[in-house]
């Protein structure tokens, strides 16, 4: 142990038992910033980092902060970096995107969310769209939080194969968009365009539709053109809901035939489940309350003797 | 706290001082044994507190020595400096039969110390305070840039990375040459 073993990368880090016990000492935000040090601490830091979470954010938040946040909820760390305002978003997001490449092969993580700022300069935008665009097989979920339009419909309309897509921004009261729109999931926040006709003709596994400006009344319509055979609707979409004075009793009061029993949801919480059956008893909606945060019915569309 | 002092050779070591004593005497005499670092100086700790180290407890359980023998016999860790052990044996008589604390503060502040201190302790294998330095390595990066952490842990750049292997190589193609060269000689 003389002074000049130590001179240059400790012996302390050559010993294999003593360098796993510091990494996992280590908060995943420091295991970034040592794992941009050298190719070397790159390699040692990785099967650290692959073992810490399952699921990953990356966000941008482009405003005056010019902010990359890395993120990992199911363990509550986040890395950060950010930018003075004298530099441009295309310079933010070019410097950016090694740093990105980077903690992506070192978490090597199967579940990556993006949360994309697009009100940015076209530049900018056009290549944010293309570098998501070609990961997107390894993203779980791209989030828009910008208010415009055009670049709304123009994710709507690119990302039909992303797992997950998030449309979380304030949309102007004129946005539309055509359906059908393919995405596997969609959730759209603060959805006052959409229409019952838009989520009929939905052509996904499941659809969010959050703080929409549809009422109890628009849904109990929906569902007894559904249960007559008059409206068509994708077998088993479950469809995610939220409005004012949202009322499962109210939707179903003056449908025929309406089961409800208590049932215990995953979270271990109890809710009542309403179950809506033609008259040959067959069953063709079930519907309950999710609760957490704000109170939210899923509705899942079906046409069988099914029951959850 | 052990008392120790300075030796005169490896061979002959010195006289050790007065072995360590708690406050409250066990009932069953206590056995010692000795140990010494590269500056030779002999530190007498109990079989107890030795007992931290899984090196050590594991050669004094094999060895059966009697007191005397265990004084004539200390055992030399020549690649420990004096002060770390002094360090080692000090942590081991204070965590003498105690359940370790969650956190130990008494650790060395200066990263050189520190470093010598983990490969010391990893060496004589002493897993609880080995878990205290090794969160104390971890806390020196803590909140520090990649240069920074670049600086205190001295990590080298990918170009001196890639000279060390350069050079590395260089060095095992003169070995290899050497002894191929000396195979021939052996042969004629």
């Amino acid at each position: 142990m003389d002074a000049q073993s130590t001179a240059k990368f400790p012996n302390v880090f050559k010993l294999y038992p003593v360098l796993r016990e510091v990494l996992e000492n280590m908060e995943p935000a420091e295991l970034i910033n040592l794992s941009f040090c050298s190719k070397r601490t790159l390699n040692t830091v990785k099967p650290v980092c692959t073992n810490i979470g399952q699921q990953m954010e990356i966000g941008f938040k482009f405003d005056d902060t010019k902010t990359v946040t890395f993120a990992c909820p199911d363990v509550r760390w986040e890395a950060s970096w950010q930018q003075g305002p004298e530099v441009t978003f295309w310079k933010t997001w070019r410097s950016s995107q090694t740093k990105i490449e980077h903690i992506f092969q070192l978490f090597n993580s199967p579940n990556f969310a993006a949360k994309l700022d697009l009100d940015i300069d076209p530049k900018t935008t056009k290549s944010m769209i293309e570098w998501a665009k070609q990961r997107e097989t390894v993203l779980s979920h791209l989030y828009y939080c910008g208010t415009s339009g055009r670049q709304a419909s123009k994710l709507l309309r690119t990302f039909h194969n992303c797992g997950r897509l998030s449309l979380a921004g304030n949309l102007s009261q004129r946005f539309r968009v055509n359906f059908p729109l393919e995405s596997p999931i969609l959730i759209i926040h603060n959805a006052h365009w959409v229409t019952m006709e838009n989520i009929c003709s939905f052509k996904g596994q499941a659809i969010a539709v959050l703080q929409s400006s549809l009422r109890n009344g628009n849904l109990n319509v929906f569902l007894k053109e559904w249960k007559s055979g008059s409206r068509r609707v994708d077998l088993n979409l479950y469809l995610m809901m939220s409005f004012t004075y949202l009322d499962i009793s109210t939707i179903v009061l003056d449908i025929p035939h309406v089961a409800r029993r208590w049932i215990r949801k995953t979270d271990n919480k109890e809710t009542i489940l309403y179950e809506v059956f033609n008259d040959d008893n067959t069953m063709v909606a079930s519907m309950f309350y999710e609760e957490p945060l704000f109170r939210k019915m899923i509705i899942i569309f079906r046409d069988s003797q099914d029951r959850l | 706290m052990s008392s120790t002092e300075q030796g005169t050779s490896s061979a002959a070591p010195a006289e050790p001082t007065t072995a360590p004593e708690s406050a409250a005497a066990p009932e069953v005499p206590e056995s010692f044994y000795y140990v010494h670092g590269k500056d030779k100086v002999v530190h007498k700790v109990s079989a107890g507190a030795l007992q931290h180290s899984a090196l050590i407890h594991g050669m004094i359980s094999n060895l059966g020595y009697t007191e005397e023998q265990a004084k004539a016999n200390p055992f030399p860790f020549e690649n420990i400096d004096g002060d770390i052990l002094q360090m080692v044996v000090d942590w081991c008589n204070q965590h003498k039969g105690k359940p370790t604390p969650p956190e130990d503060t008494n650790l060395p502040k200066q990263k050189e110390k520190l470093f010598d201190l983990v490969l010391a302790v990893n060496y004589l294998e002493i897993k609880e305070l080995l878990t205290y330095c090794c969160k104390q390595v971890a806390m020196m990066v803590k909140g520090k840039s990649p240069e920074e952490i670049r600086e205190i842990w001295m990590i080298p750049t990918d170009a001196e990375d890639e000279a060390a292997e350069k050079e590395a190589k260089k060095r095992a193609g003169k070995e290899a040459a050497g002894e191929t060269a000396a195979a021939a000689g052996d042969a004629k």
